[in-house]
């Protein structure tokens, strides 16, 4: 009997999660100007993503300008189905300040772009400055690192980027 | 007009002959000369697109800058050979030989090379300091080939009628004569939604055979089963329609099931308890229990996403 105990504990220690899930990088540069106003950034995920002109994108909000169903639909950490994943600014001590964001089930395919939206703090939040990116891949791996660079809009867009 | 098989500057024969052999080796070397080449090193096309060494496009090459331009030919006719040759590669070895081509005076087999030259690369151009009388030859042929009626493509593709739900879907297409630097596309879309998504076709083991995969998230079993609208296009470079398979206008179709909905309860002659399917049943369900108890305790579905935020002007 204590054999087979020992050999349950010992099976049962050998399990658990052993292969991480996967990882998917972002580096955001965040101009001067936007610092005073940032509440919380938007991050969406747009199939088909070579046919956005991304430099069109950055100047308005991602959500009035491609139909809904191109929206990925995100989980966030807590399972709930999202179009655009919105994180708080919360920056760490540190330089440069990190945040971790976490995704369930990250989406896999190919050509999508990756729309990150700059939340202001006004009482009806405006988009302050945006980014976008052509992601040619999304694997189950590690992902190479998305750099992604959001200055203030000027002239200011009046849309509220929230969904 | 066939000219000197071997031709360098310095050999022995009547100074006409010498004269002409070291004017057409100083042509071919300053038509051909471009930034990187080096022969040691990978090459560096007009474009400033890097191709990954291969033996046969540095010897070709080698003999291209020496003016062994028949040697050159065969060089690159073998190499065309090779199985896994990359586009770049190719697009590479059908440059070197239509340059040898048009060297040697074989202006049609020089218009061969370059037309496959050019559906990879339709806006390559000859370096600005190639002789005029050359880049006008090749001006010629670029024109003509233009003009052309683009090669044709063999597509056929297996149609899918019907897919399950929450499952990855793959077409599969089979490409006879795909034209170098082509491309084939699947175009998806849920029926009534306003624009497709593409992706595009793998290339198989088998050098015909190709597959493009719709992911599993792009078609979700529903209450109801849906339509999904799909088109295959294969264009070259230039984004010209080689071959297709439906449009879309006249797309085609395959059906995504409805999830399946809980089994109808079965008319009871005996005691349920007595029936071998509950036994049967339970054996299943307590094994798939297990497996998905098994899955959820090793697999990690959680994808990390750590964002490094810079704010400028701050350390």
């Amino acid at each position: 009997m204590k054999r087979a105990l020992l050999c349950f504990a010992l099976v049962a220690s050998a399990c658990g999660p052993e292969t991480q899930g996967p990882t998917f990088p972002i580096e955001l540069f965040v101009s001067a100007g936007l610092n005073d106003q940032l509440s919380a950034f938007q991050v969406s995920l747009v199939k088909n993503g070579s046919a956005l002109d991304c430099v069109a994108v950055q100047k308005s909000c991602i959500k009035d300008q491609v139909d809904a169903a191109r929206f990925v639909k995100l989980k966030d950490a807590a399972g709930k189905e999202v179009q655009s994943l919105n994180f708080p600014l919360s920056l760490s001590a540190g330089s440069p300040s990190t945040q971790d964001v976490s995704l369930r089930e990250l989406p896999l395919g190919k050509d999508f772009a990756l729309v990150i939206e700059a939340v202001s703090k006004d009482a009806t939040p405006k988009l302050s400055g945006s980014s976008c990116n052509y992601l040619k891949e999304l694997t189950a791996g590690a992902n190479p690192a998305v750099f992604a660079k959001i200055e203030l809009l000027n002239p200011p867009a009046a849309c509220d980027p929230r969904h | 007009m066939m000219m000197t098989r071997r031709v360098k500057p310095g050999v022995v024969g009547p100074r006409s002959v010498r004269v002409l052999t070291a004017s057409i080796w100083c042509l071919a070397m300053i038509a051909h000369a471009e930034p990187g080449a080096a022969l040691d090193a990978p090459r560096v096309l007009a474009s400033g697109q890097v191709v990954p060494r291969n033996e046969a496009v540095q010897k070709a090459a080698q003999q291209v800058d020496e003016g062994d331009f028949e040697d050159a030919i065969r060089t690159v006719e073998k190499g065309i050979e090779q199985p896994d040759l990359t586009d770049d590669q190719l697009a590479e070895l059908y440059r070197l030989m239509g340059l040898s081509h048009l060297y040697l005076g074989n202006e049609d087999k020089a218009r061969d090379a370059f037309e496959k030259l050019l559906q990879a690369r339709p806006d390559y151009e000859l370096p600005r300091s190639a002789p005029p009388k050359i880049r006008a030859l090749y001006a010629r042929i670029k024109d003509d080939i233009r003009k052309r009626r683009v090669r044709p493509v063999t597509l056929t593709v297996t149609p899918v009628t019907e897919a399950a739900g929450d499952a990855a879907v793959v077409v599969e297409a089979s490409i006879d004569d795909m034209a170098l630097g082509a491309k084939a596309k699947l175009f998806y879309r849920r029926a009534g939604a306003q624009s497709f998504s593409s992706i595009d076709f793998a290339r198989g083991k088998v050098r015909s055979e190709y597959s493009a995969t719709v992911p599993a998230f792009e078609v979700p079993a529903e209450e109801q089963s849906y339509e999904v609208e799909y088109f295959v296009e294969v264009a070259d470079a230039a984004q010209r329609r080689l071959a297709g398979r439906g449009d879309p206008y006249n797309p085609l179709t395959f059906r995504v099931a409805a999830k399946k909905s809980a089994a109808a309860p079965v008319a009871e002659a005996t005691p349920i308890y007595k029936s071998p399917w509950l036994w049967i049943g339970l054996g299943l369900g307590a094994a798939a229990a297990t497996t998905g108890i098994v899955l959820l305790a090793t697999g990690n579905q959680t994808a990390t996403l750590p964002v490094k935020i810079q704010i400028e002007g701050q350390p």
